[in-house]
Protein backbone atom coordinates (compact mmCIF):
# COMPACT_ATOMS: atom_id res chain seq x y z
CA UNK A 1 0.00 0.00 0.00
CA UNK A 2 1.93 3.66 -1.19
CA UNK A 3 0.36 6.50 1.45
CA UNK A 4 1.54 9.78 0.79
CA UNK A 5 1.66 11.73 4.02
CA UNK A 6 1.25 15.57 4.03
CA UNK A 7 1.80 16.88 7.78
CA UNK A 8 2.55 20.79 7.81
CA UNK A 9 3.47 22.48 11.08
CA UNK A 10 4.02 26.00 11.34
CA UNK A 11 1.52 26.84 14.47
CA UNK A 12 0.48 25.80 17.79
CA UNK A 13 -2.33 23.94 16.95
CA UNK A 14 -0.60 22.18 14.31
CA UNK A 15 2.35 20.85 16.56
CA UNK A 16 0.27 18.35 18.04
CA UNK A 17 -1.28 17.29 14.65
CA UNK A 18 2.16 16.81 13.91
CA UNK A 19 3.13 14.78 16.63
CA UNK A 20 0.14 12.97 15.89
CA UNK A 21 1.47 12.28 12.56
CA UNK A 22 4.51 11.03 13.71
CA UNK A 23 2.78 8.64 16.07
CA UNK A 24 0.67 7.24 13.30
CA UNK A 25 3.58 6.91 11.02
CA UNK A 26 5.90 4.79 13.99
CA UNK A 27 2.36 2.64 14.40
CA UNK A 28 2.37 1.97 10.61
CA UNK A 29 5.74 2.32 8.89
CA UNK A 30 6.52 -1.10 8.76
CA UNK A 31 3.82 -2.44 6.55
CA UNK A 32 3.50 0.40 4.21
CA UNK A 33 5.49 2.28 1.69
CA UNK A 34 5.81 5.57 2.68
CA UNK A 35 6.28 9.04 1.09
CA UNK A 36 6.26 11.89 3.16
CA UNK A 37 5.95 15.91 2.73
CA UNK A 38 6.30 17.02 6.44
CA UNK A 39 6.86 20.90 7.59
CA UNK A 40 8.13 23.41 4.62
CA UNK A 41 7.38 20.58 1.94
CA UNK A 42 4.13 20.35 2.63
CA UNK A 43 3.14 22.89 0.11
CA UNK A 44 0.51 22.35 -3.16
CA UNK A 45 3.23 22.03 -5.85
CA UNK A 46 4.94 19.22 -3.93
CA UNK A 47 1.45 17.44 -3.35
CA UNK A 48 0.32 17.57 -7.23
CA UNK A 49 3.52 16.45 -8.44
CA UNK A 50 4.08 13.20 -5.71
CA UNK A 51 0.43 12.42 -6.55
CA UNK A 52 1.33 12.09 -10.14
CA UNK A 53 4.42 10.50 -9.58
CA UNK A 54 3.53 7.99 -6.87
CA UNK A 55 0.14 7.17 -7.29
CA UNK A 56 -0.50 6.75 -3.65
CA UNK A 57 -2.98 4.89 -2.50
CA UNK A 58 -4.02 6.59 0.74
CA UNK A 59 -3.27 10.36 1.20
CA UNK A 60 -2.79 11.21 5.11
CA UNK A 61 -3.47 14.85 6.07
CA UNK A 62 -2.55 16.20 9.54
CA UNK A 63 -3.08 19.58 10.02
CA UNK A 64 -5.48 22.24 9.67
CA UNK A 65 -8.59 22.27 7.35
CA UNK A 66 -11.83 24.09 6.58
CA UNK A 67 -14.82 23.34 4.14
CA UNK A 68 -13.14 23.08 1.10
CA UNK A 69 -9.31 22.93 2.07
CA UNK A 70 -6.64 20.60 3.49
CA UNK A 71 -4.04 23.71 4.31
CA UNK A 72 -0.33 23.59 3.14
CA UNK A 73 2.30 24.68 5.54
CA UNK A 74 2.11 28.55 6.70
CA UNK A 75 -1.49 28.07 6.32
CA UNK A 76 -2.11 30.62 3.49
CA UNK A 77 -2.62 28.17 0.61
CA UNK A 78 -4.14 24.78 0.77
CA UNK A 79 -2.74 21.57 -0.35
CA UNK A 80 -5.80 20.33 -1.67
CA UNK A 81 -9.15 21.92 -2.51
CA UNK A 82 -12.02 21.84 -4.99
CA UNK A 83 -9.39 23.14 -8.42
CA UNK A 84 -7.16 20.07 -7.60
CA UNK A 85 -9.73 17.76 -6.01
CA UNK A 86 -9.58 15.40 -8.90
CA UNK A 87 -6.20 14.16 -7.79
CA UNK A 88 -7.73 12.05 -5.20
CA UNK A 89 -10.25 10.45 -7.57
CA UNK A 90 -10.83 6.48 -6.79
CA UNK A 91 -7.87 6.89 -3.23
CA UNK A 92 -8.55 7.49 0.04
CA UNK A 93 -7.96 10.60 2.04
CA UNK A 94 -7.86 9.89 6.17
CA UNK A 95 -7.38 12.88 7.93
CA UNK A 96 -8.22 14.45 11.12
CA UNK A 97 -8.50 18.47 10.05
CA UNK A 98 -11.27 20.30 10.78
CA UNK A 99 -14.35 20.90 8.93
CA UNK A 100 -12.77 19.38 5.32
CA UNK A 101 -15.43 16.94 4.95
CA UNK A 102 -18.83 19.08 5.01
CA UNK A 103 -17.43 20.11 1.23
CA UNK A 104 -14.33 18.52 0.21
CA UNK A 105 -14.63 15.22 1.80
CA UNK A 106 -18.28 15.68 -0.33
CA UNK A 107 -16.68 16.12 -3.31
CA UNK A 108 -13.91 14.01 -3.25
CA UNK A 109 -16.56 11.22 -2.56
CA UNK A 110 -18.40 11.99 -5.86
CA UNK A 111 -15.31 11.59 -7.57
CA UNK A 112 -14.90 7.97 -6.02
CA UNK A 113 -12.81 8.74 -3.25
CA UNK A 114 -13.04 7.22 0.29
CA UNK A 115 -12.99 10.16 2.51
CA UNK A 116 -11.68 9.85 6.53
CA UNK A 117 -12.79 13.46 8.39
CA UNK A 118 -14.51 15.60 10.43
CA UNK A 119 -17.88 18.14 9.90
CA UNK A 120 -17.07 20.54 12.41
CA UNK A 121 -13.62 21.34 14.08
CA UNK A 122 -11.41 18.48 15.57
CA UNK A 123 -11.10 19.76 19.34
CA UNK A 124 -8.77 18.52 22.23
CA UNK A 125 -6.87 18.83 25.21
CA UNK A 126 -3.49 19.08 25.71
CA UNK A 127 -3.68 17.76 29.42
CA UNK A 128 -4.46 14.63 27.74
CA UNK A 129 -4.02 15.06 23.80
CA UNK A 130 -2.73 11.33 23.72
CA UNK A 131 -6.50 10.14 24.22
CA UNK A 132 -7.38 12.38 21.03
CA UNK A 133 -4.75 11.35 19.15
CA UNK A 134 -5.05 7.44 19.86
CA UNK A 135 -8.81 7.52 18.69
CA UNK A 136 -7.90 10.02 15.51
CA UNK A 137 -5.21 7.34 14.31
CA UNK A 138 -7.29 4.49 15.19
CA UNK A 139 -8.92 4.24 12.11
CA UNK A 140 -5.94 4.50 9.67
CA UNK A 141 -4.28 2.01 11.98
CA UNK A 142 -6.98 -0.49 11.45
CA UNK A 143 -7.11 -0.14 7.75
CA UNK A 144 -3.18 -0.85 7.72
CA UNK A 145 -3.46 -3.98 9.81
CA UNK A 146 -5.92 -5.71 6.73
CA UNK A 147 -9.56 -4.09 8.03
CA UNK A 148 -10.87 -3.12 4.46
CA UNK A 149 -14.75 -2.73 5.70
CA UNK A 150 -15.81 0.85 6.24
CA UNK A 151 -18.31 0.74 8.64
CA UNK A 152 -16.05 -1.53 10.77
CA UNK A 153 -13.32 0.67 10.71
CA UNK A 154 -16.14 4.01 11.64
CA UNK A 155 -17.03 1.40 14.51
CA UNK A 156 -13.18 0.78 15.43
CA UNK A 157 -13.19 4.93 15.67
CA UNK A 158 -16.19 5.18 17.48
CA UNK A 159 -15.08 2.51 19.97
CA UNK A 160 -11.59 4.34 20.52
CA UNK A 161 -13.14 7.60 21.03
CA UNK A 162 -15.45 6.04 23.56
CA UNK A 163 -12.30 4.36 25.33
CA UNK A 164 -10.95 7.72 25.34
CA UNK A 165 -14.19 9.28 26.85
CA UNK A 166 -13.64 6.37 30.10
CA UNK A 167 -9.91 6.92 30.48
CA UNK A 168 -10.33 10.73 30.33
CA UNK A 169 -10.23 12.19 33.77
CA UNK A 170 -11.19 15.64 33.00
CA UNK A 171 -14.80 16.55 31.97
CA UNK A 172 -13.54 19.06 29.07
CA UNK A 173 -12.03 16.26 27.99
CA UNK A 174 -14.64 13.62 27.79
CA UNK A 175 -17.15 16.17 26.17
CA UNK A 176 -14.69 17.07 23.22
CA UNK A 177 -13.29 13.25 22.84
CA UNK A 178 -17.74 12.82 22.61
CA UNK A 179 -17.67 16.25 20.12
CA UNK A 180 -15.27 14.80 17.84
CA UNK A 181 -16.72 11.42 17.34
CA UNK A 182 -20.29 12.56 16.70
CA UNK A 183 -18.82 14.70 14.20
CA UNK A 184 -16.42 12.37 12.25
CA UNK A 185 -17.77 10.98 8.96
CA UNK A 186 -16.27 8.26 7.20
CA UNK A 187 -17.78 8.60 3.30
CA UNK A 188 -17.88 5.53 1.39
CA UNK A 189 -20.48 2.89 0.16
CA UNK A 190 -22.37 1.47 2.86
CA UNK A 191 -21.13 4.33 5.81
CA UNK A 192 -21.71 7.90 5.55
CA UNK A 193 -22.76 10.08 2.98
CA UNK A 194 -22.40 13.72 2.60
CA UNK A 195 -25.14 16.10 3.35
CA UNK A 196 -26.11 19.10 1.37
CA UNK A 197 -28.13 22.22 2.01
CA UNK A 198 -28.68 22.41 -1.35
CA UNK A 199 -32.42 21.47 -2.63
CA UNK A 200 -30.95 21.00 -6.50
CA UNK A 201 -28.43 18.84 -5.11
CA UNK A 202 -30.99 16.75 -2.50
CA UNK A 203 -33.15 16.63 -5.51
CA UNK A 204 -30.60 15.00 -7.75
CA UNK A 205 -29.81 12.51 -5.04
CA UNK A 206 -33.60 11.44 -4.62
CA UNK A 207 -33.83 10.96 -8.49
CA UNK A 208 -30.49 9.34 -8.95
CA UNK A 209 -29.28 8.00 -6.17
CA UNK A 210 -26.17 9.57 -4.19
CA UNK A 211 -23.50 8.07 -6.49
CA UNK A 212 -24.83 10.11 -9.66
CA UNK A 213 -26.58 12.96 -7.06
CA UNK A 214 -23.23 14.16 -5.74
CA UNK A 215 -20.97 14.02 -9.46
CA UNK A 216 -24.07 16.55 -10.80
CA UNK A 217 -22.48 20.14 -10.95
CA UNK A 218 -24.55 23.09 -11.27
CA UNK A 219 -25.03 22.67 -14.95
CA UNK A 220 -26.94 19.88 -14.67
CA UNK A 221 -29.94 21.78 -13.80
CA UNK A 222 -29.48 25.10 -15.77
CA UNK A 223 -28.74 22.57 -18.79
CA UNK A 224 -32.22 20.62 -18.14
CA UNK A 225 -33.97 24.36 -17.93
CA UNK A 226 -32.80 25.95 -20.79
CA UNK A 227 -33.75 22.81 -22.53
CA UNK A 228 -36.97 23.00 -21.22
CA UNK A 229 -37.16 26.58 -21.82
CA UNK A 230 -35.67 26.52 -24.73
CA UNK A 231 -38.16 23.76 -26.13
CA UNK A 232 -41.56 25.68 -25.18
CA UNK A 233 -40.71 28.85 -26.81
CA UNK A 234 -40.11 26.65 -30.15
CA UNK A 235 -43.11 24.94 -29.33
CA UNK A 236 -45.39 28.31 -28.32
CA UNK A 237 -44.05 30.22 -31.67
CA UNK A 238 -45.17 26.81 -33.47
CA UNK A 239 -48.37 26.65 -32.22
CA UNK A 240 -49.18 30.73 -32.79
CA UNK A 241 -48.19 29.82 -36.51
CA UNK A 242 -50.25 26.88 -36.47
CA UNK A 243 -53.08 29.01 -35.31
CA UNK A 244 -53.04 31.61 -37.72
CA UNK A 245 -53.27 29.12 -40.89
CA UNK A 246 -55.99 27.15 -38.99
CA UNK A 247 -57.02 28.06 -35.72
CA UNK A 248 -57.37 25.46 -32.71
CA UNK A 249 -57.88 22.53 -34.89
CA UNK A 250 -54.80 23.13 -36.88
CA UNK A 251 -53.40 23.48 -33.82
CA UNK A 252 -54.99 20.02 -32.23
CA UNK A 253 -54.02 18.01 -35.43
CA UNK A 254 -51.01 15.82 -35.79
CA UNK A 255 -48.25 17.75 -37.22
CA UNK A 256 -44.63 17.18 -38.10
CA UNK A 257 -43.23 19.37 -36.08
CA UNK A 258 -44.84 17.83 -32.89
CA UNK A 259 -43.32 14.51 -33.73
CA UNK A 260 -39.81 16.33 -34.07
CA UNK A 261 -40.30 17.58 -30.84
CA UNK A 262 -41.25 14.46 -29.48
CA UNK A 263 -37.80 12.79 -30.80
CA UNK A 264 -35.92 15.92 -29.43
CA UNK A 265 -37.34 15.23 -25.76
CA UNK A 266 -36.48 11.41 -26.65
CA UNK A 267 -33.22 12.02 -27.60
CA UNK A 268 -32.42 14.54 -24.68
CA UNK A 269 -33.73 11.83 -22.15
CA UNK A 270 -31.47 9.18 -23.96
CA UNK A 271 -28.49 11.07 -23.68
CA UNK A 272 -28.60 12.12 -19.91
CA UNK A 273 -29.43 8.15 -19.43
CA UNK A 274 -26.18 7.47 -21.13
CA UNK A 275 -24.70 10.58 -19.23
CA UNK A 276 -26.41 8.95 -15.73
CA UNK A 277 -24.94 5.26 -16.52
CA UNK A 278 -21.14 6.80 -17.38
CA UNK A 279 -21.22 8.60 -13.30
CA UNK A 280 -22.70 5.39 -12.01
CA UNK A 281 -19.46 3.83 -12.44
CA UNK B 1 -26.28 31.84 35.29
CA UNK B 2 -27.97 28.70 36.00
CA UNK B 3 -26.34 25.55 38.13
CA UNK B 4 -24.67 23.99 35.27
CA UNK B 5 -22.84 27.46 34.27
CA UNK B 6 -22.11 28.15 37.21
CA UNK B 7 -20.46 24.66 38.04
CA UNK B 8 -18.66 24.94 34.77
CA UNK B 9 -17.36 28.42 35.67
CA UNK B 10 -16.19 26.82 39.16
CA UNK B 11 -14.46 23.72 36.89
CA UNK B 12 -13.41 26.34 35.02
CA UNK B 13 -11.13 28.14 37.67
CA UNK B 14 -10.55 25.08 39.37
CA UNK B 15 -7.87 24.39 36.53
CA UNK B 16 -4.22 24.56 36.61
CA UNK B 17 -3.10 27.75 35.15
CA UNK B 18 -1.30 25.68 32.54
CA UNK B 19 -4.46 23.92 31.31
CA UNK B 20 -5.30 24.48 27.50
CA UNK B 21 -7.38 23.24 24.76
CA UNK B 22 -7.46 23.82 20.92
CA UNK B 23 -10.29 24.04 18.13
CA UNK B 24 -9.36 24.47 15.25
CA UNK B 25 -6.54 26.54 14.03
CA UNK B 26 -7.11 28.25 18.07
CA UNK B 27 -5.66 27.46 21.10
CA UNK B 28 -7.33 28.76 24.67
CA UNK B 29 -5.76 29.26 28.06
CA UNK B 30 -7.35 28.84 31.18
CA UNK B 31 -8.25 32.36 31.44
CA UNK B 32 -9.03 33.02 27.71
CA UNK B 33 -11.67 30.40 28.40
CA UNK B 34 -13.40 31.42 31.62
CA UNK B 35 -13.05 34.97 30.05
CA UNK B 36 -15.16 33.41 26.61
CA UNK B 37 -17.33 31.58 28.70
CA UNK B 38 -18.38 34.86 30.90
CA UNK B 39 -18.87 37.04 27.59
CA UNK B 40 -19.41 35.04 25.02
CA UNK B 41 -23.77 33.84 24.98
CA UNK B 42 -23.34 31.84 22.03
CA UNK B 43 -20.11 29.61 23.13
CA UNK B 44 -21.57 29.68 26.54
CA UNK B 45 -24.95 28.46 25.24
CA UNK B 46 -22.55 25.80 23.25
CA UNK B 47 -21.14 24.38 25.88
CA UNK B 48 -23.64 23.96 28.45
CA UNK B 49 -25.90 21.63 25.30
CA UNK B 50 -22.70 19.39 25.28
CA UNK B 51 -22.53 18.94 28.41
CA UNK B 52 -26.09 17.85 28.42
CA UNK B 53 -25.51 15.26 26.01
CA UNK B 54 -22.39 14.43 27.76
CA UNK B 55 -24.48 13.85 30.86
CA UNK B 56 -27.11 11.92 28.78
CA UNK B 57 -24.80 9.88 27.24
CA UNK B 58 -22.92 9.10 30.70
CA UNK B 59 -26.33 8.27 32.08
CA UNK B 60 -27.30 5.84 29.65
CA UNK B 61 -23.76 4.23 29.54
CA UNK B 62 -24.03 3.72 33.24
CA UNK B 63 -27.38 2.35 33.00
CA UNK B 64 -26.32 0.02 30.25
CA UNK B 65 -23.39 -0.94 32.24
CA UNK B 66 -25.75 -1.83 35.39
CA UNK B 67 -28.17 -3.81 33.23
CA UNK B 68 -25.50 -6.16 31.90
CA UNK B 69 -24.09 -7.57 35.73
Amino acid sequence: MKVLAVAPCFDEASQYSFTWYTRLRDAVKDKVTLQELLRDTAVRSAFESNVEAFRPDVIVFYNHGSEDCLCAQGGQDCVLDSRNVDKVAGKIVYTMACLSARKLGAQAYARGCIYVGYVETFTFTTDEEQLFCEAANSGFIAYVNGEQDWAKIKQIMIEAFNKAMDQAEDPWAKMWLQWDRDVLRIYALGVDTPESKCVFRKLAIVLFGPKVGWKLTKAFPVSVALFFVGLGVLLHDYCHVLWQVGGYKEILSLQGGYIGAAILVLGFILAYYQICLYLKR
Amino acid sequence: MDELEKAILEYLESRPPNWKWGTGTQMFSRDETIERFKKDKKFRKFIIERAHILAVELFMKGKAKRGSK
